[in-house]
């Protein structure tokens, strides 16, 4: 089934057609945002930008990189200082096709002047994406992040079944789904290694949990002894595997292709893994839809608020009481399954519609509420 | 499960999880049978569907979450009092 969409010269098809003012240092966020205030540009500031060094450095690089070239932007304008480590042209120069601009403020002379010309920019991007027309693009074109931030009890339970049934449809479709989170994977690793395509994957897999595990030990933390915590065990979760199995079934059942370091660029169709920064949500919906996702399916028990600057972010709860509490923030109720008034395949046939309507245009809370969060997450970078 | 008070997510599963809080001596339709709560069951636990013998899996998503420390009738809360985490295994094994 097609959606409407923005077909990309790269081959690739967007679900949004952004102007998108990318900040290349954080030294460049103030002309970025009020450029982005005069015009209503989505704006993309990184939290460092400059004096990284080795894997902190390639990991900014590839999310900036990964939002200039990202189907759901449809026109660029990067903002630089001039002495930062990435340079604004060059970034500008990874647009590929799209319309394209770059300005350095000790080039044109300061605060007022960047700003100026930058406004005056955006807005001859945003006329000109006005003119184009969603049109029919074919469903393989479609990569689902798949993210948790505030589970609970309904999360494990359906919640995330209900995007794993999504996820193995829309793979089905000849689309692609992203798992993230090297934390849920820790304790399900015995059920990921035998649906990993490789051996090599498989240990891919596993380097990428001890990493986690070692990442305790350095803090002076056992991962294990913090999982389950006291609330989940409360709420009838009673071991580490269960906790893992209950995150992981958001990637359905698919045969897992690869995996990707953290905002790497997606390298097929089917099931991958990325190494998000940490599982952190914010930092990981950032990974992941820099790496291409053009949607989020974000699953939340308590309730979360967040988006993403360049993907519709789908909030999906299980938990009746965060619907009433807050139900604007909520784009799924899966609560009908847990009252059996649904079963996870009909739930999951109207979580596909819903992402089906969102792709051609549909707003998402997220989106309406004004929620276009952007970190790169350099907690600990490698 | 049709049954409004559990829902089992795989059908290879051994337990189920309460979606609103049980009490001990209530019955849960489960594929026609009746099983009958040997414990309460608050939301969110899990309850054996059939007898899991001491030494053998918990079975949930239809993969092992954990072992029993104990035989568990049919019908028992089934947590960490009657089982153990397998998560060095699991780690091992792979």
């Amino acid at each position: 089934m097609p959606f409407l969409g923005f077909a990309r010269d790269m081959g690739n098809a967007g679900v949004r057609n952004h102007v998108v003012i990318v900040s290349t240092v954080f030294c460049s966020s103030t002309v970025t945002r009020k450029i982005g205030q005069a015009t209503g540009a989505i704006t993309v500031i990184p939290d460092g930008g400059c004096l990284e060094l080795g894997p902190a450095l390639e990991h900014t690089e590839r999310v900036l990189r990964g939002v200039v070239m990202h189907p759901n932007v449809g026109a660029v304008l990067v903002i630089g200082l001039g002495c930062e480590q990435l340079s604004a042209e060059d970034l500008a120069s990874a647009a590929q096709g799209k319309p394209s601009e770059y300005l350095n403020i000790q080039t044109i002379g300061g605060t007022s002047a960047a700003i100026e010309r930058g406004i005056r920019l955006a807005r001859k991007m945003i006329d000109h994406l006005a003119q184009i027309e969603r049109r029919p693009c074919s469903e393989d074109n479609l990569v689902l992040a798949t993210q948790c931030g505030g589970s609970d009890t309904g999360s494990g339970l359906a919640a995330n079944p209900v995007v794993g049934y999504v996820a193995d449809r829309l793979i089905e479709a000849g689309g692609a789904v992203l798992l993230g989170e090297p934390g849920n994977l820790y304790g399900a690793i015995g059920s990921i290694i035998p649906r990993a395509l490789t051996p090599k994957i498989g240990r891919q897999i596993i380097a990428m949990t001890d990493y986690i595990e070692a990442y305790y030990k350095r803090l002076g933390r056992e991962f294990r002894q913090a999982n389950p915590t006291p609330g989940n065990i409360a709420g009838g979760l009673t071991t580490l595997v269960e906790k893992s199995l209950g995150g992981f079934c958001k990637g359905g059942t698919s045969p897992i292709q690869g995996v990707l370091k953290a905002g790497e660029q997606m390298r097929g169709k089917g099931l991958w893994i990325m190494d998000t920064s940490l599982g952190v949500d914010t930092f990981a919906t950032t990974d992941m839809v820099a790496g291409g996702a053009q949607l989020v399916a974000f699953t939340t028990g308590r309730g979360n608020p967040v988006g993403s600057a360049l993907a519709p972010v789908i909030k999906i709860t299980a938990a009746q009481e965060t619907v009433s509490t807050m139900g604007e923030n909520i784009d799924f109720d899966a609560s009908s399954i847990l009252r059996a008034e649904e079963t996870i395949m009909e739930g999951g046939e109207r979580l596909f519609r819903l992402m089906l309507e969102i792709a051609c245009g549909r707003l998402t809370t997220a989106e309406m509420l004004g929620h276009f969060e952007f970190s790169i997450g350099n907690l600990d970078p490698h | 499960m049709t049954d409004r008070k559990a829902i089992v997510i795989d059908p290879r599963d051994n337990v189920a999880t309460a979606i609103q809080n049980l009490n001990k001596g209530e019955s849960v339709n489960q594929e026609a049978e009746a099983i009958f709560l040997r414990s309460d069951i608050p939301f969110g636990h899990k309850f054996a569907l059939s007898d899991i013998p001491n030494g053998t899996y918990i079975i949930k998503y239809g993969s092992p979450i954990g072992r029993a420390t104990v035989d568990i009738t049919r019908g028992e809360h089934v947590h960490v009092h009657n089982v153990e985490d397998i998560v060095d295994e699991v780690r091992k094994g792979v």
